[in-house]
């Protein structure tokens, strides 16, 4: 195993990650300034992940009917099983501080955003499941995965999907196979504009502060780069033209962990197992204490009477 | 029927557990009819689906109980059994609320029990007006009610996620959570009352039947009705 691969963190895990060799943390740059909604890094995905097709219709959850009166750029309505990789599009007015309009065609590729401090790892119950590299990619493990759905409502960016053959859940691995190989994503090596660029975070986050830079020197005052901190930083980052209104792009503003699932998964459940022995030492205590409470004889309490 | 057979009336141990089958609160020989066969078996079809539930709930409940899936073949397989065990849980539970729930009512003395139940724990209360069921059985068995309510109405939303709104998704994870410890706990002490505390107990979920003297002792109000007594 090559050591940017090596488990910097497991879902559930009872014992220290494995991981003793440092590794550049890895980035994908996604500057949407340049995307020109071409989707072939949708179909790089499709064709990589071999899920051409595979069970579209089962997972996608909009009918066909639907779909074809779904009237936009956008491949499909949402992510699913087998579509790890979508871009999304939004038209927008924006109204500057002038009065005056500036028409938007938004494209930005919504994925996993491997998240330094991933909700979905946190929620996961299933030791192994899901799994965090040396690298900082956060990858799903299907042969531990039980179906919960867990991560589903622990991921703050709504990435994770069920296959409902498989029982499996299933979300961009940020080609953790190519990569292990020393090859790009396949989303990056299709990109015919270069506005998707792969490389260590560090690099690409003083690239894309220069990106902004240039934007706000050209009329864009709001660009900014995405790089949320509620969740210690993502493995995905963007330029953002209109960086004030991320959700303009389908990204949240403040994404963090849920205080709900962290609350639960460390306070609540250490407290309850703590609670649940508690009630056995109870038991033993009273025991010890009080013995048993024995039924009196009918025959002794009578003559105790007389 | 025989219901009102006397105690100079001897019976055989066959009439007696025929007797225990289809009638409770009768008085058999120096016996006492405690629960029929059919709320015998709820309780113990309710105990077993528990114990399936609970284990299973175990093995997502923390990953140092996670190798409990192995007797269910897995995880996954684990994932799949539990909300199964579960509905055979909260249909025995149902069961036994149909059969007990006017017993179950609250009853005059039970309000002085619940004041003294720091007495009736050391073993130094006067238990004259206790009737079939003290008024901790009587909480304890609304507490399942409940707690069987809350599971359900959780379990379903956690069976099918994505189908329910997120914020209901984690209350109904709190709500699990919580009634989950809670109901380890109580059957822990339902478990150590029924057995190690009170000996002589046991027999009314097995064979049906308590000794008189043990009627006398533990439900003296009810004994006094199952003799024909007045209260």
């Amino acid at each position: 195993m090559p050591s940017n691969m090596e488990i910097r963190r497991s879902s559930a895990g009872t014992s220290p990650a494995t991981a003793v060799r440092a590794a550049p943390v890895v980035a994908k740059l996604i500057d949407t300034t340049t995307c020109i909604g071409c989707k072939a890094c949708e179909v790089a995905c499709q064709e990589w992940n071999d899920l051409l097709g595979t069970e579209v219709e089962e997972t996608t959850p909009a009918p066909l009917a639907e779909l074809a009166d779904f009237g936009t750029y956008q491949t499909q309505p949402d992510l699913a099983a087998d579509f790890w990789n979508l871009i999304r599009f939004n038209e927008h007015v924006e109204r500057r501080s002038d009065g005056t309009e500036r028409f938007h065609w938004l494209m930005a590729k919504n994925q996993c955003m491997h998240c330094d401090d991933p909700g979905c790892l946190s929620a996961c119950p299933s030791p192994g499941a899901i799994v965090q590299y040396a690298n900082g990619v956060v990858d799903f493990q299907q042969e531990q995965c039980i179906g919960c759905e867990y991560c589903v409502t622990g991921c703050p960016f709504d990435i994770p999907r069920l296959n409902p053959r498989t029982k499996k859940v299933y979300k961009c691995t940020l080609c953790s196979d190519r990569l292990s190989y020393g090859l790009e994503p396949a989303c990056i090596k299709s990109c015919p504009t270069g506005c998707l660029q792969f490389g260590a975070k560090d690099n690409l986050v003083q690239i894309a502060g220069r990106r902004v830079q240039q934007l706000k020197e050209s009329g864009f005052e709001k660009a900014a780069v995405y790089d949320p901190r509620g969740v210690g930083g993502t493995g995905v980052i963007y330029v953002l033209a209109l960086g004030d209104q991320p959700e303009l792009y389908g990204l949240p503003k403040d994404p963090h962990v849920p205080w709900t699932v962290t609350i639960w998964k460390n306070v609540l459940k250490p407290f309850g197992a703590l609670a649940m022995v508690a009630g056995l030492f109870g038991v033993l205590f009273h025991f010890i204490r009080y013995g048993r409470n024995e039924v009196p004889h009918a025959s002794k309490s009578e003559e105790r009477e007389v | 029927m025989d219901d009102h057979m006397t105690d100079t009336h001897l019976l055989s141990q066959a009439q007696i557990a025929a007797r225990a089958r289809e009638h409770e609160d009768v008085v058999a020989n120096d016996l006492v009819v405690r629960h029929t066969a059919r709320v015998r078996l709820t309780h113990w079809l309710l105990a077993i689906f528990f114990f399936l539930a609970t284990l299973t709930g175990f093995v997502l409940y923390t990953p140092y109980l996670a190798g409990l899936a192995a007797i269910f073949g897995g995880g996954a397989k684990a994932r799949f059994l539990h909300p199964w065990f579960s509905l055979g849980f909260v249909i025995s539970v149902w069961s036994l609320f149909l059969a007990w729930r006017r017993r179950m009512k609250r009853e005059a003395g039970d309000h002085e029990w619940r004041r003294n139940v720091g007495a009736y724990l050391r073993y130094e209360m006067e238990l004259h007006e206790v009737g079939k069921y003290n008024a901790g059985q009587k909480l304890f068995f609304w507490s399942v009610i409940l707690g069987a309510a809350a599971m359900l109405a959780s379990g379903i939303i956690m069976w099918f996620p994505t189908s329910f709104h997120w914020i209901l998704r984690m209350i109904a994870y709190w709500l699990h959570e919580v009634t989950f410890i809670a109901f380890v706990i109580g059957v822990i002490y339902h478990i150590y009352m029924s057995t190690a505390a009170m000996p002589g107990t046991l027999r009314a979920m097995t064979r049906g039947t308590v000794t008189k003297d043990w009627a006398r002792w533990h439900h003296p109000r009810w004994y006094r009705e199952v003799r024909g007594e007045k209260k």
